[in-house]
């Protein structure tokens, strides 16, 4: 009951619309078996954690190693199941733990961009079956796969010549953008991006956060950005959600948090950090 | 002028080829600098810029058989370039060391914090177990461990990611090196370890009269704490000169883009321009300033041939033939 | 332009031995005029480098060189099903091991660990013996313990890729285990199979060699260079040229397989991670 009074408040503030994505009381717990060298051990991961993004906004996910932010994307994608909590796309219920309602990834609706260039592609495929592979999988014609996958490929920038090559023959920057090809070529209403300006150098960074822009404005997408880079979250991000150590010690505005935080992790944080 | 016994590191005209069974990859193109003591010099770039290979070059942690060095890089008055290699290793740990980027790499894990700073100690010392204890304790004080004595104790597994570093920095300054190496040491760490070990980096530096030489990929990390800065790319060393004067009044315009190019608050919706096109690779170099394909400023003659040196005031300097100051 | 990769002399050499090798299995019989079972006594123990018997005959008359391409044939083809049927195997069983990990694992850890137990021609032999000497099972022979050493190396490289982020890109877009499999780990394990295919090639050979020198190889009558060896044996003081041929063909072989083998080893290898710098 209050759940939705809250949510109703935060729309009439911003005035958007249903939420492109609700999460609320997440916890993870990962337990290391015991064996004949180790006690049991468990690792609480995420401690009722609740999020909502609004659509077409983008949303940081702000923490330092062990908060908890990349097992909040994997379970938000459907890569882990949550121990207890809910997440509902729009109308439509994705994660409920409670009653061990956990919807497969791919029908969700939701896409993910990693954070390693070399890693994130195959490197024996093609571009035109990496960005095709969603499409194949959801049964969709040859003929069709390659005009969606040269719409997708000039999206972020590229040329539909790019599709006959392979990973190795472009640079990080573009690897990364062939990988958010890949995730908007089957139409998500929502992307995460787990860290993905984190590998490349700083002078290739601004191209792929503009490429984000670019697609978030084009598509009307909501944008999940994990991320440990107060400077990106600044130039990328609507508003901010601060980890640590599994569970929300801060929220709001990017404005707000960054220049007046509240928390005192956040307000540690945030004086690390060195800006220009 | 600095007095040649101030200098503690200097590279001349110094260039690094990989012998890669056949051919010779160029990696490191005519770079010269000089790191005086007690300095905190910086040395900047970013990916296949060069700035790992003179790190290990200094040490000649690269065997020449796989490194070619051509020009001169003094450490302490020794030319590593050509110096045979038992001469080296006096030096390693005693006149210059240096600390990694994975400190659970460069620990040995069945040892423990107190074994293996003594095997440091061991290498070019000679102390009695007493006087051994005390500077163990002392080291590891310095790199601000409140108990120092249960540090000693425990194994590299038991401690994070930033105590490790520490232990590393007490290892490295173990024999009062003039010189400290740091390549990349915090850019595993998270954001607030990465301060506090570079506030200790400093402290020692001043109190210990060190120079640090450190290698990294932030220029805004390294903006607070660096004396000098140098800017790599492409293996050719664009700019170098006063932490001040290279971040708030760049002469380069590399690194006057690289700066403009830090995410920062966008103001009004607007975009901030990346810089068009990538880093070239390191098997792909071409003649000529290896930034002119990306630069604003530039113009025919960049891509005729090696550029100069321009000086830009005592502290200054840029490879540049239209630098912006 | 000839790629620079190809002019080294491990490549030129391995070509070269392989490629006469091929040549003569393929197109021997265009370059004599006999049979490899034509026995002819007043021929017997002719010496070889006369133009009526290139390499000589055996006791029998039978012409050597005919013998040997014949011989090329059978060594060659079951080299080869040997090596496929043990590739295969042993890099799918590899892959889901190292994939899938769990008790799929553990139980083809047991089962490498027992067949690997065997000394390898004793268990040949032992399959021979007591099942028959036919072709099917001396395959089986040589291909029951062959299988190991790809599927380790497919294990390991399984293990590797499982973590890799196209994986989980993969999944995310609906990918199930078969297709991953199929489409994503397989294709990568490729590579570093050719190479141990080169290598347990050679061996097959001299396994087979080996079995029908014991006379536990091919079905008798087929003429086989370890056969040929064998019955050249008695004769080494005589007639050196029974034993020496077939000798020099399957050293030809191994070594042209194993310098092959190893430049594609090299290709494969990335010499200098250029990230470094």
């Amino acid at each position: 009951m209050s759940l939705s009074a809250e949510i109703v408040r935060s729309n009439q503030a911003h005035g958007a619309g249903p939420l492109a994505l609700e999460a609320s009381g997440l916890t993870k717990v990962f337990v290391h078996h015991g064996s004949l060298f180790r006690k049991e051990a468990r690792t609480i991961a995420l401690s009722d954690v609740s999020l909502d993004v609004k659509p077409s906004e983008i949303l940081a996910i702000v923490g330092e190693s062990g908060s908890g932010k990349t097992t909040l994307g994997r379970i938000v994608v459907g890569l882990e199941q949550a121990d207890t909590g809910r997440i509902r796309a729009g109308d439509t219920v994705l994660v409920d733990a409670e009653r061990r309602i956990h919807v497969p990834a791919a029908k969700r609706g939701i896409g993910m961009i990693f954070q390693d260039p070399n890693s994130s592609l195959n490197p024996r495929m093609k571009i035109s079956d990496i960005i095709g592979e969603g499409l194949r999988l959801a049964g969709f014609g040859r003929q069709e796969i390659r005009e969606r996958a040269a719409a997708a490929l000039s999206l972020v920038g590229l040329r539909k010549e790019d599709l006959e090559r392979y990973p190795h023959q472009f640079s990080g920057g573009q690897r990364q953008r062939i990988g958010i090809a890949r995730a908007i070529v089957l139409e998500p209403r929502i992307l995460i991006a787990d860290e993905a300006v984190s590998s490349l150098d700083v002078s290739v960074q601004m191209q792929v956060l503009n490429v984000i822009l670019d697609i978030r404005d084009k598509l009307g997408l909501a944008v999940i950005f994990i991320t440990h880079n107060i400077g990106v979250v600044d130039y990328l991000c609507d508003r901010v959600v601060v980890l640590s150590n599994g569970k929300v010690v801060e929220r709001g505005a990017t404005r707000e948090v960054i220049d007046t935080p509240q928390h005192p992790y956040t307000q540690r944080l945030l004086s690390a950090v060195t800006r220009l | 002028m600095s007095n040649s016994s101030d200098i503690v590191l200097e590279a001349k005209n110094l260039s690094l080829f990989l012998r890669l069974g056949g051919k010779d990859l160029k990696v490191v193109d005519n770079v010269s600098f000089r790191v005086a003591r007690g300095e905190f010099f910086a040395l900047v770039g970013e990916s296949g810029s060069g700035k790992t290979m003179i790190a290990r070059a200094i040490m000649r942690l690269i065997p020449p058989s796989r490194l070619r060095i051509e020009g001169s890089l003094t450490v302490a008055g020794v030319d590593v370039a050509q110096a045979k290699e038992d001469v080296v290793r006096r030096l390693r740990g005693k006149a210059m060391s240096m600390i990694f980027q994975e400190p659970m790499t460069s620990l040995n894990p069945i040892m423990t914090v107190e074994e293996q700073i003594a095997e440091a100690i061991s290498t070019h010392q000679n102390l009695s177990t007493a006087e051994r204890r005390a500077k163990i304790t002392q080291l590891l004080t310095d790199v601000r461990f409140a108990d120092p004595g249960k540090v000693a104790g425990q194994y590299p597994h038991e401690l994070s990611g930033g105590m490790r570093q520490r232990v590393m920095i007490a290892m490295a300054l173990a024999n009062d090196p003039a010189l400290l190496i740091a390549d990349e040491p915090t850019t595993a760490l998270d954001a607030t370890i990465q301060q506090s070990i570079l506030d200790i980096l400093r402290s020692l530096q001043e109190r210990k009269n060190v120079s640090v030489f450190f290698i990294s990929h932030d220029l805004a990390l390294v903006n607070r704490y660096a004396n000098r800065i140098g800017v790599l790319y492409g293996g050719v060393l664009m700019e170098d000169g006063a932490a001040d004067d290279v971040i708030r009044r760049p002469a380069h315009p590399y690194t006057d883009a690289l700066l403009s190019c830090m995410p920062r608050a966008r103001l009004f919706g607007q975009r901030q321009a990346g810089i068009e096109g990538n880093v070239p690779r390191v098997d792909n170099w071409f003649e000529g300033c290896r930034f002119a394909p990306r630069c604003a400023k530039s113009g025919e003659k960049c891509s005729l041939g090696p550029i100069g040196v321009a000086p830009i005031s005592q502290t200054q300097s840029a490879r540049c033939l239209y630098p912006l100051r | 332009m000839i790629a620079a990769r190809f002019l080294q002399v491990k490549f030129l050499v391995g070509a070269l031995c392989i490629g006469l090798i091929a040549l003569m299995a393929i197109g021997g019989d265009f370059l004599t005029p006999h049979n490899p079972d034509d026995q002819d006594l007043l021929a017997s123990l002719q010496p070889p480098f006369t133009w009526e018997h290139v390499l000589g005959t055996d006791q029998l008359g039978r012409d050597i060189f005919a013998r040997m391409v014949s011989g090329a044939r059978v060594s060659l083809a079951i080299a080869l099903s040997v090596v496929l049927i043990s590739g295969v195997l042993g890099v799918l069983l590899g892959a889901i091991s190292g994939y899938l990990s769990g008790w799929r694992d553990v139980v083809l850890q047991k089962i490498v660990e027992t067949f690997w137990a065997f000394p390898p021609i004793l268990l040949a032999i032992a399959i021979v013996a007591l099942f028959g000497q036919t072709l099917p099972n001396l395959i089986i022979a040589l291909t029951i313990q062959r299988w190991i050493p790809y599927a380790r190396l497919a294990r390991a490289q399984a293990m590797s890729l499982r973590s890799r982020e196209f994986i989980a890109a993969s999944k995310i877009m609906g990918g199930g285990t078969v297709w991953i499999l199929r489409k994503h780990v397989v294709p990568n394990l490729i590579a570093s199979a050719i190479v141990v295919a080169t290598f347990t090639m050679a061996t097959a050979i001299i396994a087979e060699a080996s079995l029908s020198f014991l006379g536990l190889g091919v079905p008798p009558g087929t003429a086989t260079w370890g056969g040929m060896l064998a019955d050249g044996r008695s004769y080494i003081t005589r007639a050196w040229w029974l034993a020496v041929f077939p000798g020099v063909g399957i050293f030809i072989t191994v070594i042209g397989l194993n310098l092959l083998g190893d430049w594609l080893r090299d290709q494969l290898d990335p010499k200098t991670d250029l990230n470094l710098v």
